[in-house]
């Protein structure tokens, strides 16, 4: 049995180590030691019960799981590591696993959000691991959240989702590697494309603040698509789209528009609709999900950092303007009482502010970061 | 506490007729309670309608029932018209009641009909309306004449039947005049038939001190899911969270940079709203956005509107932030709140509401430095 490594102990994580562990792997599930407590149940039973909503290709269950969390016993003999934590913590995740990393082992970042390969990257070599491969995700595989430390339910299955490895030019052999798990990922372009595909960035932060008053208000007592997405909230989350293309294009990606996304994705389950906002409306994968109970919610908290600000520098950089995505960030950066641009992983706080286009494309396509001298490799 | 003395220079200019013919433009809520309240004080006053619908049941019976804190009983209104000749016919004041997105229409409007020299009253101006007002009146071929206006409505009221209106309260607004140097003589004038406007020196003043553009386009853009999903919350006492609120604040922050930007007196939002009578010394005295509307009674009971058309949009967003952020522009103070909250209306109503609102070009103060505005709206030059 191949053994893979599942790092962090979120409703992702859980999700994850249970579908792959039901998919017949040797599952070790590595959770930061104060954390603990959020893998508690698991670790004592020895796995992770699975419930699947819906017709899903999961199969649902007890799966056994290796819970630790003593990174190097989490990484012993894997080959393929699955980072699916929050994009703020992944850098220290890389910190803590760097001492433990071996050459050509691929390590995924399921999903990566913008610059999240390159910054794992980044850390890793700074604390001298050697050449690993790198990939991302663009966008959570799954849907679905912990029901306590020991348990969790999935709603959605993302079919066809995007990866592309750091450096680019390995994406096909990391495509056919990661086959064995997931038989209907895609490739991307480069992790450029798997940052600006990431479809949380567009949905997530505009409706938030679009209703703003009635998560407040009511802890979050409606169903955040269903009930949130309303024809006028639908008419902003097409426009930040609009400029999110807009970007994709100036850069040369072929990005897909998110309402292909939602047919290719859900179309399995039963998603339909004549445009975006009606299919985001009505999709039955998101039958189960209710709004955030606060704003203090990683649909603003990560989504904007890691999605809205970066595409806002990226709209800069290339000459495209984002007026509804520089609208969403101000509204909620003063809600929350937070510099959320200043938390913000960009270009410029990946040390490639100023880099041309060129470069960074050489980058991001061929060189990796083990490979980069600056402008070339 | 920023009331303008009247000065002896100002005393000596006093020359405006005391009224005895008003007509009101505009018979909704504000409109009507205008009319009952100048008529119970012995006016004569023509009331005005565009359409025909709305005036239908105060034609039948004459008058206006008139309920809450202005008294109880008909009130009969001479002239109820939508012929303007009619109604502006001898009148020696006119009052325009009406949203500000209906301003351009009145200005054009009345232009063959005004008298020169007759005092016009907005009530309220919104942002900028008398500014406004003159340019289209003057543009139409309307003679020269004084235009005041407060920052918002003088009566806190509802239409609560057909053909009755409740007053709930009578609120301490902002008045200003266009130009500023006539100030004294239409305070005067239009302080006898309505004791609680506060003079400021400027529409500068009146119009930064638009407190409808504070509140309601955050409370409707953060809250647009909730109105279309259609349950009818309670606008503030639900719909103004914290979050909510801090958005306000936020604008209320631009807003008075800004002013100070321009050498206006700032006053925040929250001593405005209690001057006006609509929130209690506690909150005042907490200078809190969040307060001064959780602690606010005439709205306590305000339900969302149901459509994000509704003029807390439609109106408040071009006749409200869009001039705002034009003077912000010109000043080169930073409004990004104000400026997001305009960019999602736009696309939200699928309406430039820049194009459609008023820009210092639309007021007649396009190319203008400070000096030179400040110098147009005190004395019209």
């Amino acid at each position: 049995m191949e053994k893979v490594a599942v790092l962090g102990g979120g409703n992702g994580a859980f999700i994850t180590a249970a579908d792959l562990a039901g998919k017949g792997f040797s599952v070790n599930l590595f959770e930061m030691p104060e954390l603990s407590a959020s893998v508690e149940r698991a670790r004592h039973q020895g796995g992770i019960e699975l419930e699947v909503r819906g017709n899903l290709p999961i199969r649902p269950g007890f799966w056994r799981v290796n819970v630790t969390s003593d990174p190097a016993e989490a990484l012993d003999g894997v080959k393929v590591a699955f980072l699916v934590v929050p994009a703020f913590a992944q850098k220290r995740f890389a910190e803590v696993i760097a001492p433990y990393t071996r050459e050509g082992m691929l390590i995924v970042l399921a999903p990566g959000n913008f610059g999240g390969a390159i910054e794992f990257a980044q850390v890793l070599k700074r604390r001298g691991s050697p050449p690993v491969k790198l990939a991302e995700m663009e966008c959570m595989i799954y849907s679905g959240f912990k029901n306590d430390s020991g348990s969790v339910w999935v709603s959605g299955y993302k079919k066809g989702l995007r990866v592309a490895a750091f450096p680019g030019r390995d994406t096909a052999g990391v495509v056919e590697t990661l086959h064995q798990f997931y038989p209907d990922l895609r490739p991307a372009r480069n992790v450029l494309e798997t940052g600006l595909r990431n479809v949380n960035t567009v949905f997530h932060a505009p409706i938030v603040v679009l209703n703003a008053g009635r998560i407040e208000d009511t802890k979050g007592d409606f169903l955040f698509y269903w009930q949130g997405c309303t024809p006028a909230v639908g008419r902003v989350v097409e426009g930040v789209e609009e400029e999110r293309l807009a970007i994709g294009a100036a850069l040369g990606l072929e990005l897909t528009p998110n309402y292909q996304v939602m047919l290719d994705w859900y179309g399995h389950q039963g998603a339909r609709g004549p445009g975006l906002k009606e299919v985001m409306a009505t999709n039955p994968a998101y039958e189960w999900d209710t709004a955030p109970a606060t704003l203090q919610h990683r649909f603003l908290t990560e989504d904007i950092p890691y999605g809205m600000v970066p595409m806002e520098s990226l709209g800069k950089l290339v000459g495209v303007k984002t007026p509804l995505t520089t609208a969403i960030i101000e509204l909620a950066q003063r809600m929350l009482e937070r510099d959320l641009r200043k938390e913000a992983r960009t270009l410029d706080t990946l040390g490639l502010g100023g880099v041309p286009l060129g470069d960074l494309q050489r980058l991001v396509d061929e060189c990796g970061w083990w490979g980069w001298e600056g402008a070339t490799c | 506490m920023w009331l303008v003395g009247l000065g002896r220079r100002d005393v000596l200019r006093l020359e405006v007729k005391a009224m005895k013919r008003v007509a009101v433009l505009g018979a909704g809520n504000a409109g009507c309670a205008m009319a009952a309240h100048l008529a119970r004080q012995g006016l004569e006053v023509r009331l005005y309608n565009r359409w025909e619908d709305e005036i239908r049941v105060l034609k039948q019976q004459g008058g206006i029932y008139l309920k809450g804190c202005l008294g109880e009983g008909f009130v009969p209104i001479p002239v109820i018209t939508t012929d303007l000749e009619e109604a502006l016919r001898g009148a020696d004041f006119v009052a325009v009641v009406t949203p500000a997105t209906a301003h351009e229409f009145f200005a054009r409007a009345v232009a063959p009909y005004i008298k020169a020299g007759t005092p016009v009253l907005l009530n309220p101006g919104h942002t900028c309306g008398a500014l406004h007002f003159r340019k289209v009146l003057r543009e139409a071929g309307g003679p020269p004449v004084d235009i005041c206006e407060t920052n918002t409505n003088i009566y806190i009221c509802r239409l609560t039947a057909p053909g009755e209106v409740t007053v709930y309260n009578v609120g301490g607004v902002f008045f200003a005049a266009l130009p500023g140097e006539r100030l004294a003589a239409l305070a005067e004038l239009v302080g006898k038939i309505a004791p609680t406007i506060r003079p400021v020196p400027s529409v500068l003043d009146t119009g930064f001190a638009n407190v409808n553009a504070i509140m309601h386009p955050a409370a409707m853009l953060l809250n647009t899911g909730w109105i279309e999903h259609g349950s009818g919350f309670y606008f503030y006492a639900e719909g103004a969270t914290p979050g909510v609120a801090s958005i306000m604040a936020a604008v209320d922050r631009e807003r008075l940079e800004v002013m100070r930007a321009l050498g206006l007196r700032p006053v925040p939002f929250v001593e405005v709203f209690y001057q006006y009578g609509a929130t209690s010394q506690r909150a005042l005295e907490s200078g809190s956005m969040y307060e001064a509307l959780r602690d606010s009674e005439p709205n306590r009971l305000i339900r969302a509107p149901q459509s994000m058309t509704h003029r807390f949009l439609a109106e408040d967003i071009p006749h409200g932030l869009v001039p705002m952020e034009s003077f912000g522009r010109l000043v080169g103070v930073k409004t990004p709140v104000i400026t997001a909250l305009i960019e999602l209306a736009c696309v939200i109503n699928g309406v430039d509401y820049r194009k459609e609102g008023l820009t210092l070009e639309k007021l007649g103060l396009g190319g203008m430095d400070v000096g030179a505005i400040m110098q147009y709206v005190q004395h019209g030059e």
